[in-house]
């Protein structure tokens, strides 16, 4: 028999036991030892002779209670250890005795307190755990613990991005913009390589003219894609405004709508040049995306036509990735491209978990999210998506966030919940199918609520008459809530293998100074850990030095010279498989996680320094007049009633 | 002296808004159809692209691009809507030439909603 090692506390045990399980006693087993000793000492006994039974060099861990008790062992890991456990006729059951890690707060300020304070809803609500209130909230920060979707990539389609954000300019790949007609384009050209958002604004006498802007309606810039950019991946734990559903991926801007939207062909080419397909006189896209988020469509009339986007679909499907697609804002059938096949369509939820009443619905969608609602008609918007913007109402002016006065409401917010959602499944497991994402997206909902529990009527399939707010049902609103935390999840257990993912604590990294990767974000599957840790200098050893002890979780490296360096980290797991990620340092330059790249502002879109050229000047100049406007509109607002000081969500 | 400066500095920023404002005034717009076509074959120049959809639907064509080289989109120029989907339908029917032909529709931000409506509730 091997020889026992008992202790009477978990304080004294060996550092070198690998294997801990939690091990639950039979009550009838147990209720023996309950009456000749206190719970403490029945569980410690109960131990021993499993310990003694088994032939097992076990050691008695912490006693949870009577009938739970942490057991450990050497010699074997943890996974098999509680198979074998588990095969005891007196143990109920036997379970790794995981490591959890604190909840996943970032430290970006309107994380947390973004909103008013006279609003239930407090900073980004919707990325939080669910709560018996606010029962449609995506619970990301629980995903957090998993991935923070470091090496993946998101094409975001839309009005192109506002390159100066400073929770956006780390984060963004140049892109392209896509939109072919001047007219609409807004930036004096076709197709060309800036994807920057000029503004979107349309005139009450362009409209008026025709043409191009007959069907429109005037309004102000959008920022529209600024706003969904911010929703999939602003950077997190940055210090900085908000947080993104993907701290660490990468965003693709790709400019397909400008004034009053964009035309098919523009979009369908973005999309394929997304996935790395060539489009006609455009360069080849070095970054390919795993997701394309696009919060745009039209309203399902009888002229409309899936053929060519379900062809469209198929393509960027074929390469790996996946369509997510806002269904639309009319409360009426899913639009176009939604609706089309291969599309993952997304609805809007309200907090309370009931259909959004300007949500489209129907058979097309395949998962639901929030989308913002206010409660209310007058005053502050109650339940808003916070996200970035900017606060020009023709040109750029400042980067800013809406809040619960400047709204953030619709589908167009949903979508990218889910996109960035997407883009940590990929990142916990790159090898995952199109097919594969959206199953573990519905197996992974959470069930929408009872119709009787809501108050309001259920949902019905889709007429020409509009549905206000109304019970979701898994026909109408999509297979349930979006839940990021259980998608990852349900990702990572089928991986069998550690993923490594590295984090940063700092977005710059300079000569001489030193800075911290972080890999304790790294994906584990159940029953998997890390054994040991290896940080080395793969190239580039000229430019950077890992300078702190090589078995740890987290890496010092000093910046020696200004250059490129690749840093690697080799994982390896309890059953000894060696997992390896590379990330490239751009010493001296902003330094970011991606698939193996480093990033740097796009020429002409860093936020200041250089010359004062002449679109400087212009610029400078064009923002004091719209500071100035909007300086005298913020005049005028305070003596209006507050509901007429809202501006329509975008 | 002040004032004089000031009137200059008024009149300049007048002519400025007066040139921002003839900047922005639409242009009277060139009458068509904007359609996209898929083409059966791959076609590597979009000239000849061109000209076979102008020649098909019987009508000039203009801003003729490619976003691959089966996928095209261009301008069917056409003084009136009933002439356009004429010109449209022709191409719709040239199968042997275009796997499909159809209006390269406009799509836009899902409409948003002012938060005084009731559907935000």
């Amino acid at each position: 028999m091997a020889s026992l090692v008992l202790t009477l506390s978990a304080a004294s045990a060996s550092a070198a036991d690998a294997a801990r399980v939690i091990v639950k006693f039979k009550t009838s087993a147990n209720a023996q030892a309950m009456s000749a000793a206190s719970s403490t000492q029945a569980a410690t006994r109960h131990a021993q002779a499993l310990s003694q039974r088994t032939g097992l060099s076990l050691t008695d861990g912490r006693v949870i209670n009577s009938h739970l008790q942490v057991v450990r062992a050497s010699g074997m890991n943890s996974a098999q250890l509680a198979a074998r456990l588990a095969k005891e006729s007196d143990v109920e059951y036997a379970v790794v005795d995981e490591r959890r890690h604190a909840a996943a707060a970032p430290n970006d300020p309107l994380y947390a307190a973004g909103q008013a304070a006279t609003t239930p809803a407090v900073g980004q609500w919707y990325l939080r755990a669910p709560t018996s209130t606010v029962l449609s909230s995506i619970n990301a920060e629980g995903a957090w613990t998993q991935t923070t979707g470091a090496g993946v990539v998101v094409a975001v389609l839309d009005t192109g991005v506002r390159f100066e954000h400073p929770d956006l300019a780390v984060k963004l790949y140049p892109g392209y913009d896509f939109v072919s007609d001047s007219a609409i384009s807004n930036d004096g050209d076709a197709r060309d390589s800036s994807a920057a958002d000029p503004g979107d604004w349309v005139t009450s006498a362009e409209v008026s003219a025709g043409g191009s802007f007959a069907d429109c309606t005037a309004e102000d810039s959008s920022w529209h894609g600024t706003q969904t950019a911010g929703l999939v991946g602003a950077a997190a734990n940055n210090g900085i405004g908000m947080a993104g559903v993907g701290g660490d991926v990468m965003i693709l801007p790709l400019r397909v709508l400008g004034k009053c939207g964009g035309r098919d062909s523009d979009i369908m080419a973005a999309m394929l040049w997304a996935v790395g397909q060539t489009v006609s006189g455009v360069p080849a896209n070095t970054h390919p995306a795993k997701v394309l988020n696009l919060s745009l469509g039209s309203a399902l009339t009888s002229s409309s036509d899936c053929t060519a986007y379900a062809d469209v679909i198929s393509q960027v499907n074929a390469a790996g990735a996946v369509v997510v697609v806002s269904a639309g804002n009319d409360g009426l059938a899913v639009g176009l491209p939604a609706r089309c096949s291969g599309a993952i369509a997304v609805a809007g939820m309200r907090h309370a978990g009931t259909k959004v009443g300007y949500s489209n619905l129907g058979p097309q969608v395949a998962i639901s999210a929030p989308a913002g609602n206010c409660v209310v008609t007058t005053g502050l918007c109650q339940y808003p998506l916070l996200t970035s913007t900017n606060s020009g109402t023709t040109v750029p002016a400042s980067s800013t966030y809406t809040d619960a006065s400047n709204s953030s409401l619709g589908t167009s917010f949903s979508a990218p919940l889910v996109a960035g959602t997407a883009a940590l499944m990929f990142s916990a497991k790159p090898s995952l199918t199109p097919a594969e994402v959206l199953s573990f997206l519905k197996s992974s909902a959470r069930a929408f609520p009872s119709v009787a529990s809501t108050g309001v009527a259920s949902c019905q399939a889709p007429t020409s008459t509009a549905q206000d707010e109304c019970a979701c049902t898994t026909t109408t609103c999509g297979a349930g809530f979006l839940d990021a935390s259980a998608a990852v999840a349900a990702v990572a257990t089928t991986t069998g293998q550690v993923i490594p993912v590295i984090s940063f604590d700092t977005s710059i990294a300079l000569v001489g100074a030193s800075f911290t990767l972080d890999s304790s974000r790294s994906v584990l599957p159940t029953g998997r850990s890390v054994q040991t840790y290896a940080w080395s200098i793969v190239s580039g050893g000229t430019y950077a030095t890992v300078t702190s002890a090589a078995n740890a979780a987290t890496a010092t490296l000093s910046g020696n010279a200004q250059g490129t360096a690749v840093v690697r980290l080799s994982l390896t797991d309890d059953l000894n498989n060696v997992t390896t990620r590379d990330v490239s340092i751009a010493v001296g330059g902003p330094v970011s996680s991606s698939d193996g790249t480093t990033t740097t502002l796009p020429r002409g879109q860093t936020s200041g320094g250089g010359a004062l050229g002449l679109h400087w000047l212009l610029g400078l100049t064009m923002a004091i007049v719209v500071l100035a406007e909007r300086n005298r509109r913020l005049r005028l607002k305070k003596i209006r009633p507050v509901a007429a000081r809202r501006l329509p969500g975008k | 002296m002040f004032a004089r400066f000031a009137s200059c500095l008024a009149a300049a920023a007048v002519m400025t808004a007066a040139v921002a404002a003839c900047a922005q005034t639409p242009q009277a717009p060139a009458p068509g159809l904007r359609v996209q076509v898929q083409t059966q074959a791959e076609w590597t120049n979009v000239a000849d692209v061109a000209a076979r959809v102008s020649q098909i639907a019987g009508l000039p064509v203009r801003d003729a691009g490619a976003s691959t080289t089966q996928l095209f989109a261009m301008t069917l120029i056409c003084p009136d809507e009933a002439t356009c989907n004429a010109g449209l339908q022709r191409l719709i029917e040239a199968r042997d030439v275009f796997a499909q032909a159809r209006v390269d529709a406009r799509r836009t931000i899902p409409r948003p909603f002012s938060p005084s409506a009731s559907a935000v509730r």
